[in-house]
Formats: C-alpha cells, structure tokens, sequence
C-alpha cells in the first residue's frame, strides 16, 4: 500500500516542487533581507551561546562558535521543517478540499520548501567553514548522502506529525516546548563526551545525536564519520519513513473528513 | 460507459456534540447506500435540502473523500469547482497561482502556457493578473479560481452551486462556458439550487434528502417532485383520492394529476396585506395534522404578527375544498387579500362565467403580472383548461368559491416571465370591516378547486343556474351583484353584464361589491337583497317574469339612515354583436371602433318609448327596455371603451337635488321592463332630419341646426342652438337638453327637446318655406315658474365669413380675442329698428347669410358677435336680455327665416 502512494507522490512530483518553491518565494515575501534570513537565525543563535558558554561558563572547546554553528545550522532546518510540516495540513486543508491530492504532499512540500532554505543558507555560510578548515573539501560527497538522509528523516517524522496534529491538537500546540527540550539533549552546543556516563543513554537513543555528530564531522572536524554514527542516520530515517508513511496511509480517509 | 460507478457507497462523519459541558460523540451517516452510475458525456444535475448529501457526495466523486462502506469507481481526470480559489497562495501574484493551481490539477508547464492567455481572458483581470492575490476584490479571486478550474480541461466536471458567482455578465459567461464543455462531451455533475439552470443544463437529476437517494430521473420529473417535498417534515402533508395527490407544504398547496404536477412553481398559496406589508402563506411557520384519509388541518404562525392561519382541506370526489381561517391574538387590519393557484403554462386557454378566452404567450418582456379580465367585475370562479386538440390531457380545473356571501372576486391572470404561470386567483379589497366585526376568529376564504371538470360548458350551465329566472327562452341568472342575460345558449351580456351603481359618501358604489342574500326564489320571482357594508342602507331588486320573453326589473333602495345618494344607475352591459340601437331620438348603428380609456355617448333619451339594441341576422334577437316617466329616469346609449368592447345602455336616475336626501324607509328608483323582440323590423331608413333644397340644405340632430351649401357646411360648431340662462347658468340646447324628433319630412322638421335642468322645454319646426330659405319657430313650454335673465338663438357660421351687414351698416368681422374665455365679442350691438343682419365672405363660393325674425317685440334685439378663439365662429344672435319671472305655459320664443343666398347676385 504504501508503495503505491509513493507510486502516486511521485506522479505529483512536479506538483510537488511547485508547492515548495511556492513557499519558498512566499516566505521571502514583502521581506527586506530576503534569503539572508536564511543565515541571520542560525548566526545570532550561534552568537548567544558562545556568549552563554564560551564567555560565561567557560566551556573547553576549541573554536567553540563554529563547533556550536555546525550543529545549530541543520538543527535550525529540523527544527524549522517539523514543526511547519506538522501545522502544514490544517493551515492548508482548503488544498485537499480543492484538489484530488495525495494528502502527503502538503507536509513534504513544507520540509521541502525549508530544506531549499537550508541550502540556500547552506551555500551562503559553507565558504566560511571551508576557510576555517580547507580539508572539509573532500568530505563534500558525505554531505549530499546526510542532506538526502536528513532530508528523508524528517520527512517521515513530520507525515507522523502532520497526520496526528488534525487528531490531537495538543500536538502542535506543544511542539515548540517540545522542539526546545529536544534541543537542549541534543549533543549541539557540547560534545558527547563531556555528557556523563550515567546519563549518555539520553543521547545515544535520541535520533538526532547521530545526524548532529555526522555534520559536525564534515563541516568542523573534517573526519569521515565512523561507521556506528552511519548505521544509526540510515536506520532512523529508514524507520522514521516507514512509520511516517503507513501511519499517513492508514489515516488518510479520516484525516479529510476531519479537515 | 460508465466512468463513474458508486456501489452502496456510505459516508459517516464523526460529531462532536457538547452538551452543557458534557462531550459526546455520534456518528453522522451523510450518505446512505448510495448506488448509481453516470455515463461518459451525461451531465447530471444534484438536488436536495441543505444536509442532504450533495457536497459530500461530490466529494466522494472527487476523490477528497474515501467511502466507509461500498464502493466508488471514477475513471478519468477530476475537476472540481467546489471551494473556488482555496488553493491560492495570497502571498502569489495571480500568474503564479495559475501556474501552481494548474499543476496541482495535473497539467505541465507546457500545457499551463498554452491555456494561460485564455484563463486571463476569462477572468478579465487585464494586469492585475501580476499582482499579488492578497490585493484581488472578491469578484476578482473568484473570477480567476473559476476560470483556472473550467480550462483544466477535466473528464469530469464537478460543479457546486458555483454557478452562481460574480457579476452577472460573469455568471452568463461561466454558463455558457459550463455548455461548451458538455457541448464537448464532458461529464458533468452540477449541484445548485438554480432549477432554471438545472433544467437548461441536465437532463437527468438526482435528488438526495437525509443522505439518500430518493429520486434518479429525467430533471423534469424531479424538479417538481423536489419542490413539493422540500422543507421540515412536519409542514408537509399529504391527501390523496383516486387519480388527484394534494400535497400541502409549508404554506403552499401542490396539485398532483396522475403523477403530473398542476402546479410547478409556488403552487396554491394565500397573501394578505396589513399596512403597506404583504404577507405571504410561505412566510409562516406551519404544522401539519391529519385529520382522516381525506382531511388535513394545518396551522401556519407568522412571526412578524400575531397572527396564525388555518387552512382546512379536504377532498371529496375530485374537489378540494380549501378553507382558511385567521386567529389572533389582537385585532389587524387586513387590507387587501389575494388567494393565488399558480398552474403550469400547458394550461392555455381560461374561463369564467359569461366570457372565455386563450391565455397570450407570456414573453420575456413580461415583468409583471397582466390579468387576463377587467378588474372591476367580481366573479365567482375562475378556470383553466388545456389546448383544445392537445395530445397530452391536462385536467380542465376551477376555482370557485363556497357560497355566494363574500368579498372574494375571481381573477385570471399571467404571471411574469420569469414565474411563467397561469394564475386562478380570488382577491378582496374591503376586508377590514369583515375582520373589525370578529373578535378573534374567523373565516378569511373558503373555496373549492375542482380538477377534471369533464365538460367545461356544462359546469358553467349549472353555476349559473343557481339563481335565474326563465321568461320563455329569456333568462336571467343573478350572480355576485349581476344580472346575466341570455336568450336560449346565447349570451346577451358581459363584462359587468347588467348592475347597478350610486354615488355616496363621495364614493361609487357597485352591486358587485355588495354581499347579496336571496330573499325569495319563486319560479316567477326572484327577490335579492345586497347590502355594502359600511353604509346604512341596502338594495332590493325585485325581478318578476312578465309573459313570455319579458320581466320587470325595480330596484328599491333601503334606507335605515338618512343618507346622500346621487347618480343612481342600472346598467346593461351586452355584447358587441349588437351592432345598432334604436330609440326615439333616432336610430343608428354603432361605431366598430371603441375608443381608447372612454366611453363614447351615443344618445340620451327620456323615458317616452323605448330603447334597445339589435343585430343584423336572427342570432341575436332584438333587446328592448321600456322605463318609466314618474321615476325621473332617463336612458344613455353609450359605445364602451376598447376595453370592454361592448354596447351599454345605462339608465340612470337624475333626482334633483331635494331628492338626493334619502330619508329612511323604501325609495324606488328603478322599474325596467326588459323584453326580446323577436321579429323585429330593422329599421332599412332611419327617420330623416335632413331638409333638401337646391343649393342649401338644413340637418337637424339634438338641439343643433347645420346649414349646408353645395353640401360644404357653412355652419360652424354648434351652429344653430338656442340657449336659455338662467342664475347666471347658460343651458344650450345642443348640450343641456334631450331632443326627439315628433314629425319629419322632406319639407318640414319637428322636434321636442326637454332641457335636463330647467323645468324648459322647446319645440321647434324648420320649415323649407323656398329654395335656400328655412323658415324657423320656437315655441318654448314651461313646466314650473322660473327666472331666467337672458333667451338667446343663435346662428354660429364659419370664420370665412369676414363682412356683415345690419340693414344698411357695413362692417368688417375683427380677428378672434384670445384670453377670453367662454365670453362671446359683441362686435354690433344692435338695435330694436333693426330688420335684419346679414353674414358676407370675400369667397364668391361662399352663399349670403341673412337672419330676419319676423317676430319683434320691444324686448329682442339683434346682435353681430364674435365667438372666443376656440369655437372661432361668426355669430348673428337674437337677443332677450330681460330679467324675468317666466310662469308655466306656452310661450313663442323666436319666429324668423334664414336666408341662404348665392353671393354674385
């Protein structure tokens, strides 16, 4: 079942890369830094928690402001991505009364249009690191595998999130506390290492530990990944897409008829 | 090949009710097992309630919902217009949104671009097509959300009451397109509530109601069926009996005739005014009981009043009667009421009692109503029937009303083009002293509607044969303040047919508008009684069978209070068959033009012989009235106005005015004796009034002499008149006085007119004394002593004529004063030596006009006046100016001659 809807989502691909560029264009709208905003939030987060940590608490870490940078620039895109998808089917409900749609091309369109957003940042800000650390140049093809994967990986948690928002609204009302929580467990702003050993199981389970090392490893450090930190990116997106699009499928019917 | 299947297809929505804080949830089916199939190229029409279903199932169709239970098969690309302009991105400018709506239907760049200069066109946005959606008016986003949706060039159509969307050149624009794509053989599913649409567009409907499917077939089998049905179950009701189905549904009242419906638009309702307010029976809020197989009671409350209506129907055989009762809380002023039937316009030709006719196609310029009679005749049914030859049998039907005692009056009309309706209608106009005098109940109307009438004529036979009177074949049938007049199967009266009338209270009262009782139906006599009910006084007409062929009728009026009556009158309304008239006073035939908005007086007469009307050929025998001297009658022979296009005779009462105070007890004012003269001698001459000498000629006709010359007239005007002023009032004999002809022959003329106000009479002889010379005398008779200050004869000749003389003074005639009005120029006031005054004109054609009277006493003189510059005549006048008692008696008045002589000599 669930390859015949991405047989479908496919043949609305045009459709579907419409929509996001739609967006894209929309969100830069009547806006007077245009795609500069793009970078504008990850730098200023970076700037606060150099302040907070490298000033005040003082943590160890070299060159601590691009270490932070690598890993609130994809967590931004997360971030951003999952909590638009989740909003993305009640804010555009009028789409599905109008148009005999597959329903999942209204979340995926959202993360699609923030993933463009991401690039687009991406393109902006790489030359930098690349200055910092000119040996990240060869890393390049890691990074097209972990965009795609990264990219994939949310789009299936946000079909599970965009489907049970129409349900139980709770969800998208929480989110943003919610997306602030898993923020501060995530490995971004200190390394694993520094996390004690009773409490690194938080990180180990939580599926964006590995996403985080592994860019960090291709814009800051320059090192391929090892290959624990592959198998966990390829399994969570591969469960993540699984559960997205079954439990999409199965609830489908009843989604439109809540809309 | 079907391209859309629905197998047993269920759809359920989960609700939510909170109920004073407590959540419980339901399941709402709003589809129940909904089985049909829809070929490639049908376009189908989806009928029903709100909530019925029809957006869910379009739905369903589209695809945006998933059936719960059974199965829908859809073959081919979807389009549909059912939430327009939901998927624009506001922040895009309208170019963008095309691009991105077309591609969300399905359809590449390349086929965007090819369609995208027309989608503009169609929603004529001209450059705000690259502005930002956000900025678009309502108009301008619902304009291009349809015009992107009907060029995306679907398989199938879904439409959903989007039809009717902006302006309505728009709305004729998208209509048509919506006809070039089922022109194309597209599907198309259309849900409205626009039955003209519908009708235009599909021709098969489906009609939902509650989630099922109650009726799949040809529009015009559903669209009747849907309309009667519509609305909460508790205001519909129903009867049936044999072939006849009555469905009664709030406030209206559908007729069904083996399965065909009578009434396909409103059906029969009833309207009322209080103010200048109309209420509607629709408006009400009604509940329906059964009351038996055949009797059903339903009580309507309207909000804005206090007011709730009762309608009792029932039927029995194939009639329905329909009985409407008001109930209050406190007491309203009903003005006006109106009981509509609105019928199918197969339906095409009318009746009621007296008069037929075929209903005019109602044509698209008909923004009104048009009634089919004259207004101001109460009638008491109306009916309708088909084509005569139809192969389709309609039910010949008609609305009449139970008993005689009502204010109610029967109309017949067409409705405006929109409606396209026949319409039996009862109206009433004086219904606030009716609803004043009951407390807080009463009846309003009570009527039949009978359907299937089999013979047509028959039934009118018997209507009018309630009340009637037979005089050999002579019959007179009383109906709603008329009398109608027939001689064997031949109608001799109609549009008012015979009635009486009066003015009081500043106000014309008719019969028709009176309630009227039979007091006494005898086989010889038949005695009514009517009465208007806000005066004190009622009429009584007796009419009694005489012999064979005639009857008497006498009106009496009743007096309970003294009261102001004036111009009573009875009048016979007959038919234009009757081509001449003849009386006293001359017989003649009447004009075949009627004139437009007035009536053209033909004769008046005093009661001395009779008058009546008869026609060429046997077919309409000859109708004579015969009327009395003491009751101060006297008769009008009157052509009607093209309206009515009949022949009037009016018979009318000139009390004077010490009569006009009518003091309690019984006056009569009328006694007519109607008869038919069967073989009567038309009259081939009519009684000359002409005399004819060699150049000259005199014709004489009501008081007025004309002088002719080589058969040109010289006279102008009124010609010869004599004229009478009496307390400063001028009474001509042309215009104030009635005249018949005594004795006429070729030599000698004799005439009596009777002045209408003065207690004067005159009796003039012309006499053809020589050739071109007429010898006149006047003798003038006086019934009572009056004062009269000035008796004039006057001789008013062409304004060609520019030189008189007066013996042997010459003059010239001065041109006519303006400005003054009604006041003659005495250009030579004569003297009492005077001989003779003498007319001249410079044209050798015109003759010489001499007067000498040959009767001079101190008291006359002779004149040479101008008239005023409307009559623009040349007077000579023989003047009494003496302020004088005149006591009764013959008097001489003027005794002369006119000369006629040729002008060379």
């Amino acid at each position: 079942m669930s390859i015949g809807r991405i047989k479908s989502l496919y043949a609305y691909r045009h459709s579907l890369w419409d929509l996001a560029v739609k967006q894209f264009k929309s969100r830069y709208a009547n806006s007077l830094l245009g795609i500069w905003l793009a970078i504008v939030n990850p730098l200023l987060i970076m700037l606060a928690v150099t302040f907070v940590f490298s000033v005040i608490f003082k943590i160890e870490i070299e060159d601590f402001p691009f270490f932070a940078l690598a890993g609130i620039f994809p967590w931004m895109f997360f971030s951003g991505a999952l909590s638009e998808a989740t909003n993305s089917i009640l804010n555009q409900k009028s789409m599905l009364r109008q148009f005999n749609l597959p329903g999942e091309i209204i979340p995926i369109s959202s993360i699609l249009s923030n993933f463009l957003n991401f690039l687009v940042g991406w393109c902006l800000i790489y030359p930098v690191f690349l200055f910092f650390n000119p040996k990240i140049i060869k890393l390049f093809p890691f990074v097209v595998v972990l965009f795609l994967l990264h990219f994939l990986f949310i789009c299936g948690l946000g079909l599970i999130f965009s489907c049970l928002n129409v349900f139980f609204r709770d969800i998208g009302l929480l989110l943003g506390v919610f997306l602030m929580f898993w923020f501060w467990v995530t490995p971004i702003f200190y390394s694993i290492e520094m996390v004690p050993g009773d409490f690194r199981w938080i990180c180990n389970i939580n599926p964006m530990t590995p996403f985080i090392v592994f860019y960090r490893d291709v814009f800051f450090q320059g090192n391929i990944p090892p290959p624990l930190i592959w198998n966990a990116v390829w399994i969570w997106t591969v469960l993540s897409l699984i559960l997205g699009f079954s439990l999409f499928a199965k609830f489908e019917a009843r989604l439109l008829k809540e809309i | 090949m079907n391209v859309i299947q629905l197998n047993d297809a269920w759809e359920m929505y989960r609700l939510k009710f909170v109920i004073e804080g407590r959540v419980s949830w339901d399941n709402f089916w709003a589809l129940k097992g909904m089985t049909f199939n829809i070929e490639k190229g049908q376009a189908v029409g989806v009928i029903g309630e709100n909530g019925a279903g029809k957006s869910t199932l379009l739905k369903l169709i589209a695809g945006m919902l998933k059936p719960d239970r059974g199965k829908v098969k859809v073959e081919g690309r979807v389009c549909g217009l059912l939430e327009l302009g939901a998927g624009f991105q506001t922040e895009l400018t309208g170019k963008e949104n095309v691009y991105l709506n077309a591609s969300l239907f399905g359809l590449t760049q390349a086929q965007t671009d090819e369609k995208f200069d027309q989608i503009v066109e169609f929603a004529a946005l001209g450059r705000f097509i690259h502005a930002p959606v956000k900025c678009y008016s309502q108009g301008m986003f619902v304009r291009l959300a349809f015009a992107i949706a009907i060029h995306m060039d679907p398989d199938i159509l879904l439409i959903d009451d989007t039809l009717a969307v902006g302006d309505e050149h728009f709305q004729n624009k998208c209509i048509k397109k919506v006809f070039e794509l089922k022109e194309q053989g597209k599907t198309i599913i259309v849900v409205t509530h626009d039955m003209n649409i519908l009708s235009r567009l599909c021709k098969r409907t489906i009609l939902l109601k509650e989630g099922r499917l109650i009726k799949d077939d040809l529009t015009e089998k559903v669209v009747p069926l849907y309309s009667q049905l519509e609305g909460a179950r508790e205001s519909v009701g129903f009867l049936e009996a044999g072939p006849l189905r009555l469905i009664f549904n709030s406030g209206r009242l559908f007729m069904n005739w083996r399965d065909e419906l009578l009434t396909p638009h409103s059906g029969a309702y009833s309207a009322f005014r209080i103010a200048s307010r109309w209420y509607s029976s629709l408006q009400a809020n009604w509940q329906v009981s059964k009351d038996g197989q055949k009797k059903l009671i339903a009580k309507g409350k309207f909000y804005q009043l206090a007011l709730t209506q009762i309608w009792r129907l029932e039927i029995v055989d194939n009639a329905i009667n329909w009985n409407i009762e008001m109930q209050w809380q406190e007491p309203l002023q009903i003005q006006e009421g109106h009981t509509n039937i609105l019928l199918s316009n197969e339906y095409a030709r009318w009746f009621t009692v007296g008069e037929k006719g075929d209903f005019p196609k109602i044509d698209n310029s008909a923004k009104e109503w048009q009634e089919m009679l004259n207004a101001d005749v109460l009638r008491g049914c109306a009916g309708a029937q088909g084509k005569q030859n139809s192969v389709k049998k309609i039910p010949a039907l008609v609305f009449e009303q139970s008993g005689q005692d009502s204010c109610w009056s029967a109309q017949i009309l067409n409705t405006d083009y929109f409606t396209n309706c026949r319409v039996l209608q009862f109206r009433a106009w004086s219904l606030q002293n009716n609803s004043a005098s009951c407390s807080d109940r009463f009846i309003y109307f009570s009527g039949r509607i009978i359907v299937n009438i089999p013979n047509v004529d028959s039934y009118l036979k018997k209507l009018v044969n309630r009340f009637s009177l037979t005089a050999g074949e002579l019959k007179l049938n009383f109906e709603k303040g008329q009398g109608i007049l027939s001689y064997g199967e031949r109608i001799l009266t109609k549009g008012t047919h015979i009635n009486t009338s009066f003015y009081a209270q500043g106000k014309r009262y008719s019969s028709h508008f009176a309630r009227w009782q039979a007091k006494k139906i005898g086989e010889n006599k038949l005695v009514l009684r009517g009465r208007w009910s806000n005066l004190p006084l009622e009429q009584i007409w007796e009419l009694e069978k005489v012999a064979r062929d005639c009857f008497t009728w006498k009106v009496i009026m009743k007096i309970d209070r003294k009261i102001e009556v004036q111009e009573q009158r009875l009048q016979f309304m007959c038919t234009e068959a009757y081509g001449h008239y003849l009386s006293d006073y001359g017989s003649a035939g009447f004009s075949d033009k009627f004139l437009e908005g007035e009536m053209d007086m033909l004769q008046r007469c005093i009661p001395d012989g009779p008058i009546g009307l008869f026609a060429q050929g046997n077919q309409f025998p000859a109708l004579l009235l015969e009327f009395s001297q003491g009751l101060g009658e006297f008769a009008k022979i009157v052509n009607s106005d093209f309206y009515h296009k009949a022949r009037v005779l009016r018979i009318e009462n000139i009390a004077e005015e010490t009569q006009a105070k009518l003091l309690p007890g019984k006056h009569v004012c009328f006694k007519i004796k109607a008869r038919i003269e069967k073989n009567m001698q038309v009259a081939g001459e009519l009684s000359t009034n002409m005399l004819v000498s060699q150049d000259a000629d005199f014709k004489f006709d009501k008081g007025k002499g004309s002088i002719y010359w080589q058969d040109r007239e010289i006279t102008k005007g009124i010609g010869l008149y004599t004229s009478v002023c009496s307390q400063g009032r001028w009474h001509d004999s042309y215009s104030k006085a009635l005249w018949k002809i005594k004795a006429a022959d070729r030599k000698q003329i004799m005439a009596m007119g009777r002045w209408l106000h003065l207690p004067i009479s005159q009796i003039w002889e012309v006499t053809l004394s020589e050739d071109n010379v007429f010898e006149l005398t006047v003798k003038m008779k006086v019934e009572k002593e009056i004062m009269v200050e000035r008796l004039q004869t006057n001789l008013m000749l062409s304004e060609r004529y520019s030189h008189w003389r007066a013996d042997k003074l010459r003059g010239v005639f001065p041109a006519f004063k303006t400005g003054v009005k009604d006041d003659w120029d005495c250009i030579y006031p004569g003297t009492r030596e005077l001989r003779e005054i003498i007319a001249e004109a410079e044209d050798k054609n015109l003759p010489r006009i001499m007067l000498i009277p040959q009767m001079l006493n101190l008291d006359w003189s002779l004149n040479i006046v101008n008239s005023d510059a409307y009559h623009r005549g040349r007077i000579l006048q023989y003047l009494d100016a003496n302020k004088k008692m005149v006591l009764p008696g013959e008097y001489p008045y003027f005794r002369g001659r006119i000369y006629v002589k040729s002008n060379d000599k």
